[in-house]
């Protein structure tokens, strides 16, 4: 008898690979070859046969190092980079008794307004998430007119709620994002992602390159909104620190493969695989 | 009083440190113990033979190897702790496991007050009712008043255990898990510590404690089991 809560989202063998690939790759990439790209036709392999659940209002943490696969993971959950294989389960939170949608098999109109109007994405370098010759208000704006809001009355007071929401002065509304700083842009990116209140929001990094008082001030927003909005979130990092304040499960990856999946506090405290014990032993 | 809350059987914990040529120890080894509803349950020892091991192995913070440990859930009926999937674990957390570690560990910029409210908040309390909940709590743990909206990072060895020990009772959970509970504190403290488990047995909590502070916890427990 299952007696977890309904998901939101199953992701299932989800696969990527940039190469044709050949017959020897199989067996010639891997953790366990300590290498994705396959030696005799170059293939990279850059995500393996991903899968997992996400339940609502969960907080599901993606560690590896740099090449692991975690950002192909996540572009792929955000449809903005194509599967060579597997399904992306999509339960409507709204309404568990919808049958499940496989987001993979969308034709590309359907798969556009989904993005628009049910996921959110925070990179790490802002100018991957805004753009920089409009105002913070207008990106905001933009997301809102994808998501096909057309008063605009409306729109700028819901722009103006999500810079007060995500402490940003409400008076720079109008501001081009060049003159933010680093931890505000990431702000911005944050307000603009919630716009279209999404099922799912994507983090990748979103605090690397920050001062720790920035750092600190981003993760406590993005805590606080977690707790008020019960969003689901999925949130890409390298740094263990930032996956224990805020994810309560955890995925390790390597060489496009998941290696270890647990509870947070299971990962940290009795990792089990190799690079996962390395993974841990290796925080400052 | 039917069945046991908390069913312990074979019981194994190997740690294998891939990190040191694939070395392993085996802290718990084939243990079996059953524990009943509102039983103040005590596990004794010395140190490093492993009762912090099989506290983690029952909150699921370590993979234990072997064995069964069987959770009579309201939530979810009983369930096979061991290897129950991630999000059920998560919500038996939520609701019916706690677990008080040995060590408090929180964010240093988070107030005595909302550390002790965050727990109540999970459960659907709103801010303010878990805030003046905390706030009694505190009174009856003794924590001085301008210490409330301080960060416990900075307060005594023994008014943060006391913080760790409140966090943990004003939860509620059907199953307490408690770490070396009288660590760091004076005699007065300790005292506090055998009320909170006796007021909350009459709550109908189970507390299941190791400890090696047998002349304190022993008199409340209604069942011992020594590890030798």
């Amino acid at each position: 008898m299952n007696h977890a809560p309904s998901w939101v989202l199953r992701v299932d063998g989800l696969t990527r690979r940039f190469g044709a690939g050949c017959p020897r790759c199989a067996a010639s990439v891997g953790p366990a070859h300590e290498r994705s790209q396959c030696p005799w036709c170059a293939t990279v392999h850059a995500c393996t046969a991903a899968s997992f659940t996400l339940a609502r209002g969960e907080v599901l943490g993606i560690v590896g190092e740099s090449g692991s696969g975690k950002s192909t993971l996540l572009q792929m959950l955000n449809l903005t980079s194509p599967a060579d294989a597997g399904a992306l389960w999509y339960r409507e939170p709204a309404d568990p008794t919808a049958p499940p949608v496989d987001l993979l098999r969308l034709d590309r109109y359907a798969m556009r307004q989904f993005r628009n109007d049910r996921l959110g994405i925070v990179h790490q370098r802002p100018e991957l998430g805004l753009e920089m010759r409009f105002s913070v208000g207008g990106n905001v704006a933009e997301k809102l007119l994808l998501a096909r809001w057309r008063n605009v009355g409306a729109i700028r007071e819901r722009a103006a709620g999500l810079m007060h929401q995500t402490e940003l002065p409400v008076e720079r509304i109008d501001d081009a994002p060049p003159t933010f700083s680093g931890g505000m842009l990431q702000r911005v990116q944050i307000a603009r992602a919630l716009a279209s209140r999404p099922a799912l929001l994507l983090l990748d990094e979103v605090t690397s390159g920050l001062d720790l008082s920035v750092q600190a001030r981003v993760l406590d927003l993005i805590r606080r909104i977690q707790w008020e909005q019960q969003v689901t979130m999925v949130l890409v990092s390298h740094d263990l620190g930032v996956i224990k304040q805020l994810a309560r499960r955890t995925i390790v990856m390597k060489h496009g493969h998941i290696v270890e999946a647990g509870l947070t506090d299971q990962i940290l405290e009795d990792p089990q695989h190799p690079y996962t014990q390395l993974l841990v032993s290796s925080a400052l | 009083m039917s069945q046991p809350i908390l069913k312990v059987s074979g019981l194994t914990k190997t740690f294998v440190l891939h990190l040191i040529d694939g070395r392993s120890i085996t802290p718990v080894a084939d243990l079996a113990f059953d524990v009943w509803p509102a039983q103040h349950f005590l596990i004794s020892g010395r140190s490093g033979i492993g009762k912090t091991s099989i506290l983690k192995c029952i909150y699921r913070s370590y993979l234990a190897s072997a064995g069964e440990i069987w959770f009579d859930s309201l939530l979810a009926g009983p369930i096979e702790l061991i290897h129950a999937d991630e999000s059920t674990i998560l919500r038996v957390r939520e609701r019916e496991i706690g677990y008080c570690a040995q060590f408090l560990r929180v964010l240093p910029r988070i107030a005595a007050l909302d550390i002790l409210a965050e727990p109540l908040m999970r459960q659907g309390a709103t801010r303010q009712a878990a805030r003046d909940e905390a706030a009694a709590w505190l009174q009856r743990l003794g924590i001085a008043e301008p210490l409330w909206h301080a960060s416990p990072v900075t307060f005594s060895g023994g008014e943060q255990q006391r913080i760790n020990l409140g966090r943990a009772f004003i939860a509620a959970p059907r199953l307490l898990l408690l770490d070396e509970p009288t660590a760091s504190l004076d005699g007065a403290s300790r005292q506090v510590v055998v009320q909170l488990i006796d007021d909350a047995r009459r709550r109908g909590i189970t507390v299941l404690t190791v400890s090696h502070d047998l002349d304190t916890l022993l008199p409340s427990a209604d069942a011992r089991l020594h590890l030798a």
